[in-house]
């Protein structure tokens, strides 16, 4: 009869120190592993609101700087601390050159000139009436904007309350807020919303007059500059906004349409007005 | 990096146990294989007649130096593997910081040709000056170039804002072209004069 081979077992000790150090290194590759799960969640947040905050800033100072009065149809701009709405001037998009058969349907058209918004959505449930935490605070869903990429002379003569104009693809009447952009239709004329950010949370507007600074813009003209400032944390309440407590993203946006001349030979414009 | 240190150490230093022990225990078998002829009759919890045996062979030093090899290989490959992941989210927080302090970078250098823009600083050369609270961590100053074409001064200036972060070293470049006001108001004057209308 074979003898079995020696094979020798682990003692106690060996299995407990084995299973100790198994123990403590397990135990240091989870809590390394939860630690770079909390730093990658960091650096997407860092990522993220940093990337928002350049994407609007940017997006922003490029339409302040081709912001436009026009003669006939643009408002000017009309601002507050948390909103700003005015005119700028862009190329427009392919729908302005989009060819289409009779039967196919017809792509919303654009022109050169369009109105833009920027403003705090706040969230709002099924019924549209605002959601408040804990703190009685209303909830912020981000900045929005609003562009209305058809304009008429129509539609911006009235800021407030509503005002009618035609639908240029239906040519029936419609209704339409210009503030909300809320149609009565619902048709083409509806000014298309966009949640911009959803990291940001506060936005605060100023407007050099050209002695100081206002926190209201309103008439044809426009300011020399916009003062933008926005913030990753909601406005607590009782806070006014320029006693914002947390950090800010802060940027002053020179506007050339805005500006008055230098001295010397002063050019009027078509209305026979300063802009 | 001092866990890894501690269980390297804690390894090494039960490696270097267990060597010792296995080594004592056989010194011990042979010691009294060799002395006590009886000891065949007698085993006792460390030895016995197959460990007497094995103890006439020659010592297995190849196997537990494996045993050693492979624990020294298993930390190798957690060590490494810990230290990329440590240099990847290293990079990613050092990339994350450059995005914030480029963002914020762009702000200031854009708010400082503003200004200059609005009249309320002048367009000319500066030496480094810290922003307001809370941005005192930022400096910023400006260069300006005359814009000459085929030697006429066309009336434009060149500025470039420099906005340094002086803690981590960072530094941003805006450039613009920006009428020369002081010559565009001669300029204007003077085409108001021969005119004849005043400005």
């Amino acid at each position: 009869m074979r003898r079995r081979p020696f094979h020798r077992g682990f003692t106690l000790l060996e299995v407990l120190l084995g299973l100790t150090l198994a123990v403590v290194v397990v135990a240091g590759a989870f809590a390394f592993y939860r630690r770079a799960l909390e730093v990658r969640e960091l650096v997407i947040q860092d990522v993220e609101v940093a990337g928002a905050e350049r994407a609007i800033m940017d997006h922003l100072t490029a339409e302040l700087r081709a912001a436009q009065v026009d003669a006939f149809v643009s408002p000017g701009m009309q601002g507050t601390a948390s909103q700003i709405k005015f005119g700028t001037v862009v190329v427009p998009g392919p729908p302005a050159w989009a060819v289409v058969n009779a039967t196919d349907t017809p792509v919303t058209p654009e022109r050169d000139l369009q109105v833009v918004t920027y403003e705090l959505r706040p969230t709002v449930d099924d019924q549209g009436n605002p959601v408040l935490d804990d703190q009685g605070n209303p909830l912020i869903d981000g900045i929005e904007r609003m562009c209305q990429t058809l304009v008429s002379a129509v539609t911006v003569a009235s800021t407030t309350g509503t005002a009618s104009t035609l639908n240029p693809i239906t040519g029936t009447p419609t209704t339409v807020n210009p503030t909300t952009g809320a149609s009565a239709t619902g048709d083409a004329t509806v000014i298309p919303s966009t949640l911009v950010s959803a990291r940001m949370k506060f936005l605060y507007f100023r407007y050099w007059d050209g002695t100081q600074w206002t926190e209201a813009w309103s008439g044809r003209g426009l300011p020399a500059a916009v003062e933008v400032i926005m913030g990753v944390d909601p406005l607590p309440s009782n806070v006014l906004p320029a006693d914002y407590p947390y950090a800010v993203f802060h940027r002053v946006v020179f506007l050339p349409g805005g500006a008055k001349p230098p001295s010397g030979t002063i050019v009027l414009g078509l209305d026979g007005e300063l802009p | 990096m001092n866990l890894v240190s501690g269980i390297w150490y804690l390894v090494s230093e039960i490696c270097y146990l267990k060597s010792e022990i296995s080594d004592l225990r056989y010194q011990i078998s042979d010691t009294r294989y060799q002395t006590n002829g009886h000891y065949r009759d007698m085993p006792t919890p460390w030895t016995s007649r197959s460990r007497c045996r094995a103890a006439q062979r020659p010592r297995r030093k190849g196997r537990r130096a494996a045993v050693l090899l492979e624990v020294i290989l298993a930390l190798a490959l957690f060590v490494g593997t810990s230290g990329i992941v440590l240099a990847s989210l290293s990079a990613c927080v050092r990339s994350a910081r450059e995005i914030r302090l480029e963002a914020q970078a762009a702000d200031l250098a854009v708010t400082r040709l503003s200004e200059i823009q609005m009249g309320l600083l002048p367009i000319q050369d500066s030496s480094a000056e810290p922003f307001d609270p809370p941005f005192d961590a930022w400096t910023w100053q400006a260069a300006t170039m005359p814009v000459i074409d085929n030697g006429e001064d066309m009336g434009l200036k060149k500025i470039e804002i420099v906005v340094t972060q002086t803690e981590q070293g960072f530094v941003y470049r805006l450039s613009a072209l920006l009428v020369d006001q002081v010559q565009a108001a001669g300029t204007a004057d003077q085409a108001s004069a021969a005119a004849g209308g005043g400005p």
